[in-house]
């Protein structure tokens, strides 16, 4: 909504400061991910004054917890997980709003009583409020709670004006095309798209969002990025940890859907696509799409376009480490990849010809996400092709994760009378720029739900685009079993089979250190 | 002669010259775990007339931005007329603190100066201080729109300028800024919550509901919140104004600020109809909680809101950054 669509009362404030009166529903509110995520984010964002002076919070799960209970136990996640102390000055005001409602995905009658509940949070705001489902329970249940909400008239209330329902539904949105096509479906036939957001909470991180104004915000950059003067891409989201204790959870995803089919294509997509008509997400969001609709399949097999492993026993942090196969509620004859290394080819007129490569793994040397953009060196120059001259290949590197920032890798010439040059690092970090207040990707996500803003959040035909690349791959080692798995020591950078997916173009992993 | 401000606020006193390599020293003494980050220039100005006190309160809200918004701290105190022509006195500081999203120590730094009148040197001097290529922002506190005249032109320069409409009065808002659209008002800045919450209740009205038959809107103020209460009727002006137009009515209210002590503890507007509706905000509660009643609305039963004024430093990084 543009600000002059907005009513007069509101269109003075920043689009995050005129949310409307809301209620928030959390489904899955005493999983994990609401106490060390969405609890803290909800807290911060009243931190900085940034919910609505109305804003209700109801906590829907299975388990049967009395109200104050709730409001206990999301107190103590808030102390332990927020980034910013604990004020209960700040959190009373939210906890005076919030409730807990117990039931089963698919009951009926808990809809219901949530209905209730709802009602007489607006019998205490005094109006009707804009209802904000966020859906943060295992998968399994996804499409219940859809069907659900639709049944109990909750999907469809205020459709089309500022009170729209609206979902929230977090990842693996889908375990392929078809359960992602099934998804969709039951997502639209009780919302709009308009009201779903499906969220990567990569692309609330604030280097992920970043991208867009390094490339169109500085345009010293776009007369450089293409294929005729870069050489290939490198994404890397790279874990240290092993399973630990989701074993039951990662066994059934595995490195490629748990990383690369959403958060590292969304990183490509940001990376490749074309500047998009303005900053509106519908423009954004076409861009990505036809970005990802112009990648050419995966070519499939020995000497294809990927290779996976599992991690073998070895050391991390010194520490002697077990293997994949050992690990709690793995099972021993386990074929889920643990390391996925991915190239793909753009067939595009700004692409055509540069490989991007992309790599996810857990047990990895060392825990980072970074884009590396690698540019050609010219054959003939005035440095090139005398030995006397160290020089390397101008890299641009966006590490999203640790030590957000980026570092250009130019060539210098070392002080001293001889004629020597060796690259260095132009850097800049966030943590020595702007400190370290930056606030998580969850609280931007929910403020951008709460204020209907879909830019940072997946389409449906974004999520199939990337699910059509990603299924013949996924059905293919299905098929294979445990035919082909490479295995890598825990604490290395991944299997040989991923370093040759480079070499036969020249190219090697950037294999960083801090 | 030693500057009463200067003197108080904490840090050391060295000479001109040695500033900079003081706070080169200063970060040394540090430690190496101690991390810096900068991402602008926050220049504090006090008035000639500023007591060491309110010099002092000031200068922690500003290390509260500037923990929270990395940035060096420069703080000019204006010296009286009649000591206009007393020699520059400098003092550096690195104060450092635990932040516990890095688990570590993180340090600003200040930089403070005691000055005559402002000359093109001093202005000069002064640049030396900043941080180059990032941006300037001015907070002017107890500066009167004589004292900041000659700064004019060098604010042309600066991101951001904030002073307190509460205490600078009008008549420094309508000085001569070169760019005017980066003047921003504190006052107006910590009411941003009762914009927000307000506006909020507002919206849930149709604009020709709002102005329809609309005879005045009065904003009732307590000692010191003049300036916030100008912010609010400008606000509320300018909203109704809107209003008339997308509704094609004619807005034919007065719109007044009275010193009158209102009907809550701090601030309160009210709007009368011709037809006896009526439309008040009281902010209670020592100005924590605000109470509407809008006898026009569905809903006639008195709404209370939680909404509190801003703290200094949020109100400062509201005004900067927006």
């Amino acid at each position: 909504m543009s600000d002059t669509d907005r009513h007069p009362f509101l269109s003075g404030l920043s689009k995050h400061r005129g949310a409307q009166p809301t209620c928030v529903v959390i489904f899955g509110a005493s999983g994990d991910l609401a106490a060390r995520k969405l609890l803290p984010a909800l807290y911060n964002l009243a931190v900085d004054s940034l919910l609505p002076a109305d804003f209700h919070l109801i906590g829907y799960g299975r388990k049967p917890i009395a109200d104050a209970d709730f409001r206990t136990q999301a107190a103590t996640d808030i102390r332990k997980f927020s980034r910013r102390e604990f004020r209960a000055d700040i959190w009373k005001r939210v906890e005076e709003n919030t409730t807990y409602q117990a039931g089963g995905y698919d009951d009926p009658a808990a809809y219901a009583a949530l209905l209730a509940q709802i009602a007489a949070a607006e019998q205490r705001a005094g109006r009707p409020l804009q209802l904000v489902f966020y859906v943060s329970t295992p998968p399994t249940v996804f499409e219940a709670i859809l069907e659900n909400l639709g049944r109990a008239g909750l999907a469809a209330r205020g459709v089309g004006t500022d009170l729209e329902s609206k979902v929230i539904i977090e990842k693996p949105f889908g375990k392929d095309l078809d359960s992602a096509v099934r998804l969709n479906a039951a997502a639209a036939r009780n919302f709009r798209e308009s009201q779903i957001f499906r969220i990567d909470h990569y692309l609330g991180k604030e280097t992920v969002q970043d991208l867009l104004v390094l490339r169109f915000a500085n345009p010293i950059y776009e007369p450089l990025w293409n294929a005729r003067h870069i050489d290939h891409v490198q994404i890397t989201v790279a874990e240290e940890l092993g399973v630990g204790t989701r074993g039951g959870y990662y066994d059934d995803s595995g490195a490629t859907r748990d990383m690369l089919q959403n958060h590292t294509m969304q990183l490509l997509a940001l990376v490749a696509m074309e500047q998009p008509r303005s900053l509106s997400a519908e423009h954004i969001r076409d861009e990505k799409v036809k970005l990802l609709e112009s990648i050419q399949p995966l070519r499939l097999g020995v000497g294809g376009d990927a290779v996976r492993a599992q991690y073998a026993e070895g050391l991390s942090g010194g520490e002697k480490v077990p293997g994949y196969l050992t690990e709690k509620d793995i099972p021993p004859d386990s074929a889920t990849e643990t390391f996925c290394a991915l190239r793909f080819s753009v067939e595009n007129p700004r692409w055509s010809g540069v490989p991007f490569y992309m790599r996810s793994g857990k047990r990895l040397a060392r825990r980072v996400s970074e884009i590396a953009i690698q540019f050609k060196q010219p054959a003939t120059g005035l440095f090139a092709g005398d030995t006397r001259y160290d020089l390397a290949p101008n890299r641009l590197v966006i590490q999203i994760q640790p030590d957000e920032g980026t570092t250009l890798v130019l060539n210098s010439k070392v002080p001293g009378l001889e004629p020597r040059t060796q690259p260095v690092r132009l850097s800049f970090r966030y943590a020595t720029t702007y400190g370290s207040d930056t606030p998580e990707a969850y609280e931007r996500l929910i403020l951008d739900g709460i204020v209907g803003d879909r830019t940072l959040f997946i389409r449906g035909d974004e999520t199939e685009a990337s699910w059509r690349l990603f299924t013949p791959l996924l059905h293919s080692w299905q098929q294979q079993g445990r035919v082909g798995m490479a295995t890598y020591a825990a604490g290395s950078w991944g299997p040989a089979s991923g370093d040759e997916l480079l070499t036969p173009h020249g190219h090697a992993w950037r294999n960083a250190g801090r | 002669m030693a500057h009463p401000l200067i003197d108080s606020l904490p840090g050391f006193p060295v000479k001109i010259s040695a500033v900079l390599p003081s706070l080169d020293k200063a970060w040394s003494d540090e430690g190496e775990d101690a991390t810096r980050a900068s991402q602008m220039n926050l220049v504090l100005m006090f008035g000639a007339a500023v007591t060491p006190e309110d010099a002092q309160a000031r200068f922690d809200e500003a290390i509260r931005f500037a923990q929270r918004y990395p940035c060096r701290l420069v703080i000019l105190a204006a010296r009286p007329l009649a000591e206009a022509a007393a020699a520059l006195e400098a003092k550096v500081n690195v104060l450092c603190f635990f932040d516990p999203s890095r688990r570590g120590k993180r340090c600003c730094e200040a930089l403070m100066l005691a000055h005559g009148a402002p000359t093109p040197e001093l202005e000069s001097l002064v640049s030396t201080w900043l941080e180059g290529d990032l941006p300037v922002n001015v907070w002017a506190h107890g500066v009167t729109a004589v004292e900041f005249e000659p700064w004019l032109g060098w604010t042309g320069r600066c991101r951001r300028v904030v002073a307190d409409r509460s205490l600078a009065g009008d008549v420094f808002f309508a000085l001569p800024f070169p760019r005017p659209s980066t003047v921003r008002d504190l006052a107006v800045a910590r009411c941003l919550p009762v914009r927000q919450a307000l506006g909020q209740y507002l919206a849930a009205h149709a604009p020709a509901e709002l102005v329809r038959g609309l005879r005045s809107v009065t904003v009732n103020h307590g000692a010191g919140l003049r300036g916030e209460a100008a912010g609010v009727l400008e606000w509320m002006r300018g909203c109704l104004t809107h209003c008339a137009g997308l509704s094609r009515s004619h807005l034919a209210a007065e719109f007044a600020i009275t010193s009158q002590p209102p009907i809550g503890d701090n601030l309160d507007a009210v709007w009368v109809y011709a037809d006896g509706a009526r439309f008040s905000w009281e902010h209670a509660d020592k100005g924590t909680r605000a109470i509407i009643t809008f006898t026009r609305s569905r809903q006639s039963e008195p709404v209370t809101q939680r909404v509190a004024l801003m703290g200094a430093p949020e109100a400062l990084s509201e005004a900067v950054f927006f």
